[in-house]
């Protein structure tokens, strides 16, 4: 409908009709009004009385923060978050261990020390798959509990051992010294890990922000080396055995290696503090857009606070330049 | 189309003067459809409680206070707006009561004539909350505000002429007119339509930036206690970013160990 000529003219000449002739209510209309206005006042009395009882009574209302900003998001859609970043980066990661070292070193005696062997074990990679099992997220007392257990599923390395023999006294005598060096690869020992840590909230700027806080996180890696690596270690340990066999017998290099790879384990620190903060997906913007100007927001945050149910995120807000209801003088028409 | 429209119009106007209700009747009429839209917003407020839905476990909840939502809207008056080619509506004040479920809005301003900005009809809009929405450009709220009923308070000149009737008819017929003329209300919470994981580029832990993609829908818009009540469901999409694989490298110090026999 447009308001052209013919259309105004009409809409002129209806109201003009209809103004023409107003009813005059009767005093019974009238009363019968005013009896209606009263009944339909009561009602509203009632049930503003019924819903304040049932307000009382709800202890998510009774605790919603105050502030004239209130935002609430809820926990389940944290947990879905948390749990699908979890299984789809987990995942992806790859596992790499490079420039790990370990190193035994021990005497032998007999009463006098006869000899000190030392072995070495350095890892130059080892490349595992991380795969991720169920998270539990635990939320309350203002803080997100993570618990993420991983299984390192499968992988393999290299790495070369280098054992070396100091012959003491008659020992050194008789067998002299040994300086074994050999690659190895092995399998990584699958094995179930638990990460755990806490989440943060903070606020930068006008948004809360969560921080991942993890405490220092090691895990212990353990190989098995290969049955071809195993045959070479004892192919060369059999060729020293001759004279030195008693030696080799007292220190026990493959019972030794296998402490070491299999049962030890190597003790690497996970880099989880690395991890960087991430913004919630709600919160409060520094201007709006309002009749083609730029209106700016002040706003103070009241509080953060994590329930069972819902993170909650409340903020006063002022409005800069904006005239207050008192101040334009229009009552409310409500009752 | 316009003459159909023009004979309509007349037709239904000269039914409509044969019955025009008077001024009391207008208030009574309109004091009772106020009160029973508050009694229907308090009622299904307080079944939504009966329910245990009023404040949702698992949904995101946005309450945005009465003197922000009025001060917002209050900010762009006073308003302007040519209404047609011959009239020109100005909103001068509003007050933004949201108690009731659907809320109450009144803004006071007045209309003219174009060619005669002096002879004003002087304008009562009523209306509440109307639909929500979350601006995909912005993912700021968005906030329509839905008029009921318009009253005109004066009619200057023609205050004698057209009558309690008359004026309830030009204010009916008005009423689509001046809807268009009401500002949507911008509100500044903002909704991420997705969730930024940074990228990290230390040596021991390679990331890309990894994003987690929301889909937000506005559930249920309600006034109550004071509040503009937003519920939304936000649905999490696939984790997209790091598809070639992450990396963590791990390298540690020598480490000594000593055992004597």
């Amino acid at each position: 409908m447009s308001w052209h000529r013919p259309g105004f003219v009409s809409l002129l000449a209806a109201v003009l009709l209809a103004g023409g002739c107003a009813r005059t209510p009767s005093q019974e209309e009238r009363q019968s009004w005013v009896r209606e206005i009263q009944r339909l006042e009561a009602e509203q009395d009632s049930l503003e009385a019924r819903a304040a009882v049932l307000i009382a009574a709800d202890p998510r209302i009774q605790a919603l923060p105050s502030g004239d900003v209130v935002v609430a998001v809820p926990t389940s859609f944290i947990r879905n978050v948390i749990d699908r970043l979890f299984q789809d980066v987990v995942n992806r990661v790859t596992l790499r261990l490079s420039g790990i070292k370990a190193h035994v070193s021990k005497k032998v005696k007999k009463v006098v020390t006869v000899g000190e062997f030392t072995v070495d074990v350095d890892i130059k990679q080892v490349v595992g798959k991380i795969r991720p099992k169920t998270p539990k997220v635990g939320f309350g007392g203002d803080s997100i509990s993570l618990s993420l257990p991983i299984r390192i599923k499968e992988g393999r390395g290299d790495a070369t051992i280098h054992f070396v023999w100091d012959g003491k006294n008659v020992a050194g005598l008789a067998c002299g010294d040994l300086d074994i060096k050999q690659d190895v690869s092995g399998d990584v020992i699958p094995a179930d890990y638990l990460v755990t840590g806490r989440i943060d909230l903070g606020i930068q700027g006008r948004r809360v922000v969560a921080a991942l806080r993890f405490p220092e996180t090691r895990l212990r890696v353990r190989v098995k080396p290969s049955k071809e690596s195993w045959a070479a270690v004892n192919a060369i340990l059999e060729e020293k055995r001759g004279v030195c066999g008693w030696v080799l017998d007292k220190v026990n290099v493959p019972s030794l290696l296998e402490n070491l790879t299999e049962t030890k384990g190597f003790n690497v620190k996970l880099p989880v503090d690395k991890l960087k903060p991430v913004v919630l997906p709600a919160g409060i913007r520094d201007s709006v857009q309002v009749g083609g100007r730029s209106l700016a927001i002040d706003a103070k945050t009241n509080s953060i606070r994590i329930d069972q149910d819902a993170i909650w995120y409340a903020a006063d807000v002022k409005l800069e330049g904006v005239p207050t209801t008192e101040d334009e003088g229009l009552a409310p028409s409500t009752r | 189309m316009t003459r159909t429209w023009l004979f309509g119009l007349v037709a239904g106007a000269a039914l409509v003067a044969g019955c025009a209700p008077s001024d009391d009747e207008l208030d009574y009429l309109a004091q009772k459809a106020l009160l029973e839209r508050q009694s229907q917003g308090i009622r299904e407020l307080i079944q939504e409680e009966e329910r245990g839905s009023l404040v949702p476990r698992d949904r995101f909840l946005i309450g945005i206070g009465e003197s922000v939502v009025g001060g917002l809207f209050r900010s762009q008056l006073p308003i302007e707006k040519p209404v047609g080619k011959r009239i020109v509506v100005h909103l001068e004040r509003a007050t933004i009561s949201l108690r009731d479920k659907f809320g109450v809005i009144v803004i006071e301003g007045y209309a003219n004539r174009s060619a005669t900005p002096d002879r004003k009809i002087r304008l009562r809009i009523h209306g509440g909350l109307g639909a929500v929405s979350v601006d995909p450009k912005t993912d700021l709220l968005h906030v329509k505000i839905a008029l009921d009923r318009i009253e005109i308070l004066e009619a200057g000149l023609l205050e004698r002429v057209l009558g309690s009737g008359g004026k309830a008819l030009l204010a009916r017929k008005g009423l689509p007119r001046i809807q268009e003329a009401i500002p949507e209300l911008e509100i500044p919470v903002v909704l991420g339509r997705s969730i930024h994981v940074p990228a990290i580029t230390e040596d021991a832990l390679q990331l890309d930036s990894l994003n987690v993609p929301l889909d937000l829908s506005v559930e249920r818009v309600i006034a109550a206690g004071g509040k503009l009540w937003v519920t939304l469901d936000a649905k999490v999409g696939k984790v997209t970013g790091a598809e070639e694989g992450l990396g963590v490298r791990v390298k540690t110090k020598p480490k000594k160990k000593a055992a004597g026999t």
